[in-house]
């Protein structure tokens, strides 16, 4: 990205070894610091100054292009619910980060299983053809459950054991059960994402590990805890754009307490805070309606409306009820703060969060 | 600094200098301060030239001191009091913003620094029909604003249009640019420029902050210099020139979680009085502020007053009447 | 002049060099010779020269005052940006202004994006319809920069415009005005660190004076880039204070409307906590109108926090699928309400904008 050594943006060896001697070695350095600091390390004048970062950032800085030219670029990965895919005008956008999240047991390891499923189909099935990086936390992946969506939900095309197999050897799994080891493996999947051929990254939960390592009541562990979760968000934005891919992440939930001593005891929302909700560009909330029945909402989304379908879970994956021309809507809020429901047995209030 | 030139002084000739030079003697500063005996055995020269030429220099160069009663009298026959606007800082500021030494405001983002500037300037241009130097640095100056308080004051469109002739306006945003700006008004030209609108009774910055706090810090002391500088050239232009000089600053978080006027506890130091704005509970739509003076040497710390930003909008008739420049006569 | 070498804009080792060897005001420099100057301060030749272009450059630096009625005029006939939400630009005077730079703050989800895209929308309007006829520029931190949004939006403000088409010049402008010449004009950049954002924006005022249409700079966001992981927080400040005046710098000789998004923090005050923008104190202070947008329960306000030409006020708004707009009263005919679910009360049902019945959008 911009851990570019300055050595190689066309600087002169003397101005170079006079940076240097001020630590000042890659462009982020030199970008990072204040134009009183370049003129005092590099002994220039304002305007030098001025010139010599302006040419460093020309080496670095992204090429401009037009929103037309965007046009050819910007595709969608069908969930294969057409429902959904109305709502999100296509399906999940590329090259944006999605958050699927709930309570224990509402289906999002199986969605997860299922888009894995649908990314390694065949553009003509639906699909996006190429291969799939699963970071599993949790060790909640089974690969008995991903052949039988597979086989129950395409059996036409699944007739066959090699295809099943080469679905099945499409799908990277990669068990890290730290946040360390999640960062590592992040920063070092793009050769993975290439050699597989990938077009799909899930990860399987960015909450788990994050809950397990840091305790929020200790004070200085809220703001590294912040840091790593922007750290993986801006990682996973990258990745996303590069390969132009779509990334799916799953979340945990919370109780978000009530403020100024009001009679509800708080109410369930999204985990990992107020600034998790600004990283990721969709947001779809699964909650329970009674003990059979789900209900899908979309909470966050750049294209879609706030909008809530009902589904269930079955041998295929999920099933969205009801046909596709009803419109269902909800009144919306601050996604960060969107009630959920859980499928404990106390009522409490659903009305109008803070 | 003063470099030694050649015929400074009777007595300084080429020759002296070039043996001055040669034992390191290179400005007044060091010919004044060294030992004029060791000097002359150094120098192979003698001891009465070079005490001759040390007095002329120090005639020359040295300040000449002023007794307290003058000092009183200038005092007394140049200070004028500019008011703010609102009576209720007014009173919290002594009777409102003095010339010959500068005012600071500083408050969180809203809290009213830039009306109170505009409200000086408003008050200089019109009641006082003298001219003043807005320099803007965080683009927040917005002459329809202007307007709309002039409008309030008085109703006459030509008086509206003359005062807004005599407020002169710059547009800096990097610390360069401002040095100069302060520079070249100070060395008098551009001060003879607004001539048409009478002398300049007022000189605001808003806000001094924005230039100077991406300066300080890192590795670097170059910063600090260049906001002492700021300072020495507003103080001696407030003084010399007889101006008001208001700035405006940001705040910052103290360590008890109050907030506190920006720039370090350098800049604190140089403004005469410091007062803090704040915004009054009651959400983004009050227009309530509260102030607090900070520093002051001529009223006691820690004074608050409340006043309204509507106040400027309103018009008034009758009863408020129209401040004058209040003079101390003695 | 009075003016002080350690006032020049020149390297600090030849600042100090200069002063050691006794130089303190400009007024001693002037009229001597490079040579003299080497020789006396020990610098080489080519610093020389570089003293004496600043001693000389130093008057002509700045341009002349301008009175506050030539501003006057200048802002009378300066147009806005406007929103399509009259109520937002009510508020503000018109519109988005010109020349000055606004942040736009809000919790996830509010509309700050599509406000954004909004704008970058309505710059493109035609001057003949009361716009601008400008071009945008999006530098895009956070991926959020979605096609379909924009060319609804575009659409709807094509369709907007062709139903206000009176004479020959607004038929004439209507020919050029489509969605894809919108999708044309708007420039994007996508960085993917702080670092990449700092090296656009140094390039951005000489790509300003090849592209002299450019009428909107848009950040989205400011915030994203800037909350990672930073070694020290005061250098992020300093960063932050340069580029606040970088913003203002550009808007002001460029005349264009420069707009930053940001996101909002928890701050604890004792046991309570509150939202507050992100990025620290002082970068409060850099913008010079602020627009929070919030949500009170499903509503979603804007609340001007900040402006130094308008008082303070709070506007309700809301986004649907033809974009930001004014939001409407509940005293619409039910018939058009679409049908929800009964997850939260329905109370306070609000209709979709009147000409194009759709869904309301949640971001």
């Amino acid at each position: 990205m911009s851990t570019r050594m300055l050595k190689r943006t066309g600087l002169s060896n003397e101005l170079c070894e006079q940076l240097k001697r001020h630590q000042i070695e890659s462009c982020k350095d030199l970008l990072s610091l204040t134009p009183l600091e370049v003129m005092h390390a590099a002994c220039l004048s304002y305007q030098q100054a001025i010139e010599l970062l302006q040419s460093v950032s020309k080496v670095i800085a992204p090429p401009v292009s037009t929103a037309l030219e965007l046009c050819k670029q910007q595709a969608c990965f069908s969930t294969s619910l057409p429902a959904l895919d109305k709502l999100l005008r296509g399906g999940l956008p590329h090259g944006t980060i999605t958050e699927v999240t709930g309570p224990s047991g509402c289906g999002k390891t199986q969605i997860c299983l299922m888009l894995s499923v649908l990314a390694t189909l065949p553009k003509s099935e639906g699909g996006l053809d190429s291969g799939v990086i699963y970071i599993d936390t949790e060790c909640a992946f089974s690969a008995e459950r991903l052949v039988e969506i597979a086989q129950s939900r395409f059996p036409d095309y699944f007739n066959c054991r090699e295809r099943v197999l080469h679905m099945a050897g499409r799908v990277l799994l990669c068990r890290e059960l730290t946040c360390q080891d999640v960062l590592n493996r992040l920063d070092r999947i793009e050769e993975d994402i290439i050699s597989s051929g990938a077009g799909l990254i899930i990860l399987d939960s960015v909450a788990s590990v994050v809950r397990k390592e840091f305790d929020t009541t200790l004070p200085g562990n809220l703001m590294h805890r912040s840091d790593l979760l922007g750290h993986e968000a801006s990682t996973l934005k990258y990745l996303a754009h590069q390969f132009n891919i779509p990334v799916v992440l799953t979340n945990q939930i919370t109780t978000h307490l009530g403020g100024q001593g009001s009679e509800d005891a708080g109410f369930v929302t999204a985990a990992l805070g107020n600034t998790w909700s600004h990283s990721v560009n969709t947001r779809l909330i699964l909650q329970y309606v009674d003990s059979h029945q789900r209900q899908i909402l979309i909470a966050k989304s750049p294209v879609a409306p706030f909008a809530v379908l009902n589904y269930t879970i079955e041998k295929q994956g999920i099933c969205i009820d009801g046909d596709d021309s009803q419109e269902t809507l909800y009144e919306g809020t601050d996604p960060g703060l969107q009630p959920i429901r859980v499928q404990t047995g106390f009522t409490y209030n659903l009305t109008t969060p803070i | 600094m003063v470099v030694l030139r050649e015929g400074m002084c009777p007595g300084l000739d080429a020759d002296l200098l070039r043996d001055l030079r040669a034992a390191d003697i290179k400005t007044v500063e060091d010919v004044v301060s060294s030992d004029i005996e060791e000097l002359a055995q150094r120098c192979s020269v003698s001891y009465k030239a070079l005490f001759a030429i040390r007095r002329v220099l120090l005639a020359q160069h040295a300040a000449f001191p002023v007794s307290g009663a003058d000092l009183y009298e200038e005092l007394l026959s140049s200070t004028a009091i500019i008011s703010t606007g609102s009576p209720s800082l007014d009173k919290l500021l002594d009777s409102g913003v003095y010339t010959g030494e500068i005012t600071e405001l500083s408050g969180g983002p809203g809290s009213g620094k830039s009306q109170v500037c505009f409200s000086v300037a408003v008050h200089v241009s019109l009641h006082l029909k003298q001219s003043v130097i807005f320099i803007d640095t965080t683009g927040g100056l917005s002459a329809s604003r202007l307007l709309q308080m002039l409008r309030a004051e008085t109703s006459d469109t030509e008086e509206q249009m003359e005062a807004l002739q005599r407020i002169h306006v710059f547009r800096l945003f990097n610390i360069f640019s401002l040095l100069d700006c302060l520079f070249t008004l100070r060395s008098g030209r551009l001060q003879q420029a607004c001539v048409g609108g009478g002398s300049v009774k007022a000189v605001i910055v808003d806000s001094v902050s924005a230039v100077i706090s991406p300066l300080l810090g890192g590795k670097q002391n170059e910063g600090m210099s260049l906001m002492i500088q700021v300072a020495g050239v507003l103080k001696t232009m407030a003084k010399d020139f007889n101006v008001a000089a208001l700035v405006t600053n940001h705040v910052t978080r103290s360590e008890s979680g109050g907030v506190k006027p920006g720039l370090g506890v350098s800049w604190s130091h140089i403004p005469r009085t410091r007062v803090l704005l704040e915004r009054r509970e009651g959400g983004a739509d009050s227009s309530l502020r509260s102030a607090t003076l900070i520093k002051s040497s001529r009223q006691p710390c820690h004074i608050k007053a409340e006043f309204d930003l509507q106040s400027w909008s309103r018009s008034k008739e009758g009863s408020s009447g129209k401040r004058k420049l209040e003079e101390t006569d003695s | 002049m009075q003016c002080s070498v350690s006032s020049l804009s020149l390297s600090p080792a030849v600042k100090s060099r200069l002063t050691a060897a006794g130089f303190s005001l400009l007024s001693e420099l002037q009229g001597l010779p490079p040579s003299q100057i080497c020789a006396e301060a020990g610098v080489s030749q080519q610093e020389a020269l570089q003293v004496l272009q600043a001693v000389r450059g130093s008057p002509v630096r700045i341009a002349p005052p301008l009175t506050a009625l030539q501003l006057l005029q200048e802002e009378q006939q300066q147009r806005s940006i406007i929103s399509f939400c009259s109520q937002l630009d009510a508020a503000l005077g018109g519109g988005l202004p010109v020349g000055k730079t606004t942040e736009i703050c809000g919790a996830p989800g509010v509309g700050k994006t599509q406000l954004c895209l909004q704008l970058a929308v309505d710059v493109q309007v035609p001057v003949c319809f009361g716009g601008l006829g400008g071009q945008a520029v999006f530098v895009d931190t956070e991926g959020s920069f979605l096609l379909q949004r924009v060319q609804d939006f575009a659409g709807a403000a094509v369709k907007h415009c062709s139903l206000l088409v009176e004479d020959d010049e607004q038929r004439v402008a209507m020919t050029t005005f489509n969605v894809e010449t919108i999708l044309s004009n708007i420039f994007l950049v996508r960085c993917h660190d702080y670092v990449e954002l700092l090296a656009e924006l140094h390039l951005l005022p000489d790509f300003l004076s090849e592209h002299p249409r450019v009428r909107l700079l848009v950040i989205d966001s400011m915030a994203f880039p800037f909350r990672l992981h930073f070694d020290e927080l005061s250098q992020r400040t300093r960063l932050l204070n340069g580029l606040a005046q970088q913003f203002i710098a550009m808007a002001s000789s460029h005349h264009i409307a420069v707009v930053i998004t940001n996101q909002m923090t928890t701050r604890l005050r004792g046991s309570q906590s509150q939202l507050v923008p992100a990025l620290g104190e002082s970068w409060g202070h850099a913008p010079t109108i602020r627009l929070l947008l919030q949500w009170a329960g499903t509503q979603r306000l804007a609340v001007i926090f900040k402006s130094p030409g308008h008082p303070g006020s709070t506007v309700e708004y809301q986004i649907n699928s033809d974009g930001f707009r004014d939001a409407v009263q509940s005293e619409q005919p039910p018939s058009k309400r679409p049908r929800t679910h009964t997850i939260q009360s329905a109370a306070g049902q609000r209709d979709s904008n009147q000409s194009a019945p759709g869904p309301r959008h949640c971001s």
